[in-house]
C-alpha cells in the first residue's frame, strides 16, 4: 500500500483514528504525514473533532424509561400522534398549518382524548417505576381520581407514594404507583404510619420513616426498589421535624440521617447509609450532632453537612467521607472544609446554591433532645458563591413579615422542589400572632410556598388555599415537583378516632396558583380500603 | 479492551435472548438502555424525542427478540433498530410539520423551556457540539456519532447503517470534513 506524491488521503486519516487500517495503510500514511504539513494538520483536526465529540457527557435516560418501556410491552406503544409532547407541537403548528386535512386528523385525536390522561399508557408510565420492578394490582385499591378535578398532568404525579393499609389485623406498609396506585413492593410493616420518605436522586432507594405505634419513636429505612432489598437503619425517639430529615448525596449513594438515642441518654448523632454495600455506620458520635442537607458542588457532586444543637448552634462542611475515620468526634471537626457558627441545620437546595438554614438557640424539650429552638427562625440565601460561610451572613429571614424575638418560631418542616420552590408547614410559633387581625399567622396547619426567585421570601399571603386541606385534617408531609411548575403533593392526616384505630391519610395533589386564581386539586391519592396514603415523593 | 467487554457481555446477554425472556430482556435494557439514549440524544438533539424513540426501540427488541439470530450482534443490532426508529421518527416529523415546527436544526421543547434533561446537556461546549452535530445530514451525523461517541469501528458501524467497509469509511470522511467546517463556525476549532 503506498500513497502518491502529493495524494491527500483524508479517508485513510479518518480510518486511522478508529483503528480501521491495514498495517501497510498506516504505514504508507506514516511516510505521508512525515512529509505533508497538510496531512497533518487534518490529522490534528479530525483528532480535536473526535475528541471534542466522545467527551460529550453522557446522560441518563428519563428515571421512568423502565416502567414505560414495560407498559408499551404489556399494554402496546403509545401512538406517535398521542405522544403529549408532539400534541402540543402540533396544536402549536395548526393555527398555522393549512393542511387542513392533516390537521383535522390530529386534531380529533387531541379532543377524543386529554393529553395524557391517567389511562394512556404513556402518560401514566412518565412517572418512574424500574423495569424491574414488580407491578401488580392490588384488588380492591385504586386510586380515587377527584370526581371535578382538570386533566392529569403527568410532572405533577409523584412516581411513588406510600400506603400503611388494610384490615386492622393485617394492615400492610406497600410502595405504590402514583400514576394507577398498583402495589410495586411490599414492605416489612411496621407498627405504625410512614410519615418521612425521599428518593435519591437516581431514583432507585426510597428512605422512609415511620412512627412505631404508641411507643415514640421512629423507625428509618431504606428499600432498594429496583432490587426490591429493604435495610433497616436505626429507630431514634421521636417528636421534631429537626430529626426527620433524610438527605440524599447527590449521586445517590449516601443517605444521611439523625438518630435520638432513644434507650439511653446518648442524645442525637448523625448517621449514614451506603448504598454501594447497604452499610449503615454511625457518622458522628458528638451527642447533639444533627444531619442536614448536602451540598451539591458539580453534577453528582456533594458534600455533607452536620449541625450541633446548641445554645449558639454551629455547621460544619465535611471533607470527603472516605476518607474520614468514623464516628466523628469533636476533635474531628478541625477537619472540616467550612464551619458556620449560628447556623443549624442547613438545608441546601438541588443544585446547591441556594440554602435554607435555622438561627436561634437550640433547647432540650427532654432530657436527651435538644428539639426546638428558642428565638428562632429560618433564613434564606439565594446566590450562594463559593464562601458558603459568608453567604449566610447575608441571608434573610424566610418569613419576612414576622418580627424575630425570644418567642418566635421553636421548630418547622421545610422542603425544597427542583431549584427555586421551598415549602414550609408545621410551623411552630410560640410569639403573638404577627396577622393585623388576630388570626394564627404563622399558621402551623397552613402550608407556606414561595420561590428563591420571589424576593419576597414567605408572608402570609403564599399560604396554600385553606381548601386544599380538608377540614380537621393536618398536614404531615409536603413534596414539590421537580419542575417548576408548583405542583405539591401533600399527605393530610386526619386524627384518628382512638389509638388503636388504622390511621388514615390522602395525598393531595394540587397546582398552586396565584392571585384570585384558586389552588386546583388535580389528583387524590388514596385507596378504597381504610388506611394511611402518604407520603408521596417526587424524583 | 472495551470493545473486546462490549462484544463478551453482548454474547452472555445474547446466549439467553432466543426467546422473549424477561430476565435476559432486562440485562440488555440495563445495559444499553443510556448508551441508545444518549446516541438517539446526539442524533435528534431533544430528550423528550430521544425518550420516545429510546423507548420505541426497546419494545421493538423486544418484540424482535426471536429475530437476533447472531449472538455476537446484540449492539449492533439494538443500534441498528434504534436508528430505523430515529430515522422513521424524523421523517414521520417533517410529514406532519410542512412549516418546519421541527426543524431538526432548531430542536427545541414544545413550551420553548429547558426540559431537566436539557438542562443537565446544557453546558456550554456540549451545547455547541451538539448543535454542530444537528447541522449534519443524518446519515453524516449518525456515522460520526456511533464512530466518535460510541467507540464503534468501521466494520460495526457498517452493521448498524447496513453499508459495506469501504463505504462507511468514505461516508465517515465525509462526515468529519463536513462537521469540522460546522465546528469552525461554533469557534471550536480552527
Amino acid at each position: 500500500m503506498t500513497m502518491r506524491p502529493g495524494k491527500h488521503d483524508d479517508e485513510l486519516i479518518s480510518a486511522s483514528l478508529t483503528g480501521d487500517l491495514s498495517e501497510d495503510e498506516q504505514a504508507a500514511l506514516d511516510r505521508h504525514l512525515a512529509d505533508c504539513a497538510r496531512c497533518r494538520e487534518t490529522l490534528a483536526a479530525f483528532a480535536e473533532e473526535r475528541r471534542l465529540i466522545s467527551g460529550m457527557r453522557h446522560v441518563a435516560p428519563p428515571r421512568e424509561m423502565g416502567a414505560r418501556v414495560r407498559a408499551g410491552i404489556e399494554h402496546g406503544a403509545t401512538p406517535w400522534w398521542r405522544r403529549p409532547g408532539l400534541l402540543v407541537g402540533i396544536g402549536a403548528s395548526l393555527a398555522t398549518v393549512t393542511a387542513a386535512v392533516l390537521a383535522v386528523v390530529v386534531l380529533g385525536d387531541i379532543t377524543r382524548g386529554p393529553v395524557a390522561s391517567s389511562g394512556s399508557p404513556l402518560g401514566s408510565a412518565s412517572v418512574g417505576a424500574s423495569i424491574a420492578a414488580t407491578a401488580s394490582a392490588s384488588p380492591g385499591e385504586t386510586v380515587a381520581p377527584s370526581p371535578t378535578g382538570p386533566a392529569v398532568v403527568p410532572e405533577a404525579i409523584p412516581p411513588y407514594y406510600l400506603a400503611y393499609a388494610g384490615p386492622r389485623d393485617s394492615v400492610a406498609l406497600t410502595v405504590r404507583d402514583g400514576s394507577n396506585g398498583s402495589t410495586l413492593r411490599e414492605l416489612a410493616t411496621p407498627s405504625g404510619p410512614p410519615i418521612n420518605a425521599a428518593l435519591s436522586p437516581d431514583g432507585r432507594w426510597l428512605a422512609y420513616i415511620t412512627q412505631v405505634g404508641l411507643k415514640g419513636t421512629n423507625m428509618y429505612w431504606a428499600m432498594d426498589i429496583q432490587a426490591g432489598i429493604e435495610v433497616q437503619l436505626g429507630e431514634s425517639f421521636a417528636g421534631s421535624p429537626f430529626l426527620e430529615g433524610l438527605f440524599w448525596s447527590a449521586d445517590g449513594r449516601f443517605l444521611l440521617y439523625t438518630l435520638g438515642d432513644w434507650q439511653g441518654d446518648a442524645g442525637t448523632d448523625a448517621w449514614l447509609f451506603d448504598t454501594t454495600d447497604r452499610s449503615v455506620e454511625q457518622l458522628t458520635r458528638l451527642g447533639s450532632a444533627y444531619a442536614a442537607a448536602w451540598r451539591t458542588e458539580s453534577a453528582g457532586r456533594s458534600t455533607a453537612w452536620i449541625s450541633l444543637a446548641a445554645q449558639d448552634p454551629v455547621s460544619y462542611e465535611l471533607p470527603d467521607l472516605d476518607g474520614l475515620s468514623l464516628p466523628l468526634r469533636t476533635s474531628d471537626l478541625a477537619q472540616a472544609s467550612t464551619k458556620a457558627d449560628g447556623v443549624f441545620q442547613p438545608l441546601w437546595n438541588r443544585p446547591g446554591d441556594a440554602l435554607i438554614f435555622w438561627r436561634g438557640s437550640m433547647q432540650f424539650t427532654t432530657d436527651a433532645c435538644p428539639c426546638e429552638l428558642l428565638g428562632g427562625s429560618p433564613y434564606i440565601v439565594g446566590n450562594v458563591g463559593s464562601d458558603p460561610a459568608a453567604a449566610m451572613d447575608d441571608a434573610t429571614p424566610l418569613f419576612s413579615d414576622v418580627t424575630i424575638g425570644a418567642n418566635a418560631f421553636t421548630s418547622a418542616a421545610i422542603t425544597w422542589g427542583g431549584t427555586d420552590a421551598y415549602a414550609v408547614w408545621d410551623a411552630q410559633w410560640s410569639g403573638t400572632p404577627q396577622s393585623s387581625d388576630g388570626s394564627a399567622y404563622p399558621d402551623p396547619s397552613r402550608i407556606y410556598f414561595s420561590h428563591v426567585s420571589d424576593d419576597r421570601n414567605i408572608r402570609a399571603g403564599h399560604a396554600l388555599d385553606l381548601a386544599d386541606v380538608p377540614d380537621g385534617a393536618y398536614v404531615s408531609s409536603v413534596a414539590i415537583a421537580p419542575s417548576d411548575v408548583d405542583f405539591l403533593a401533600i399527605t393530610v392526616g386526619f386524627p384518628a378516632p382512638d389509638d388503636l384505630a388504622v390511621p388514615k391519610a390522602e395525598v393531595r395533589v394540587i397546582k398552586r396558583n396565584t392571585g384570585n386564581v384558586a389552588d386546583e386539586l388535580i389528583e387524590t391519592l388514596s385507596g378504597s380500603q381504610k388506611g394511611w396514603f402518604g407520603p408521596a415523593v417526587y424524583p | 479492551m472495551l470493545a473486546i467487554e462490549l462484544r463478551r457481555r453482548s454474547r452472555i446477554v445474547a446466549q439467553t435472548m432466543t426467546t422473549p425472556d424477561q430476565t435476559a430482556f432486562d440485562r440488555v435494557f440495563e445495559e444499553f438502555s443510556t448508551p441508545i439514549y444518549n446516541y438517539v440524544l446526539r442524533m435528534v438533539g431533544d430528550p423528550d424525542r430521544a425518550a420516545d424513540i429510546t423507548q420505541d426501540t426497546f419494545i421493538k427488541a423486544y418484540r424482535k427478540l426471536d429475530s437476533l439470530t447472531d449472538e455476537h450482534s446484540t449492539k449492533s443490532w439494538l443500534y441498528r433498530i434504534a436508528t430505523n426508529t430515529a430515522i422513521d421518527d424524523m421523517r414521520r416529523r417533517r410529514w406532519i410539520s410542512p412549516i418546519g415546527l421541527d426543524d431538526e436544526r432548531q430542536p427545541e421543547r414544545p413550551d420553548g423551556r429547558p426540559g431537566p434533561e436539557a438542562q443537565v446537556m446544557a453546558g456550554v461546549l456540549d451545547e455547541r457540539i451538539q448543535r454542530a452535530l444537528l447541522q449534519l445530514r443524518p446519515n453524516h451525523r449518525q456515522c460520526i456519532v456511533l464512530s466518535d461517541l460510541e467507540d464503534m469501528s468501521a466494520n460495526q458501524i457498517g452493521e448498524v447503517m447496513g453499508l459495506s467497509y469501504g463505504a462507511v469509511r468514505t461516508l465517515l470522511c465525509r462526515a468529519r470534513g463536513e462537521m469540522r467546517r460546522h465546528l469552525a463556525t461554533e469557534g471550536l476549532v480552527r
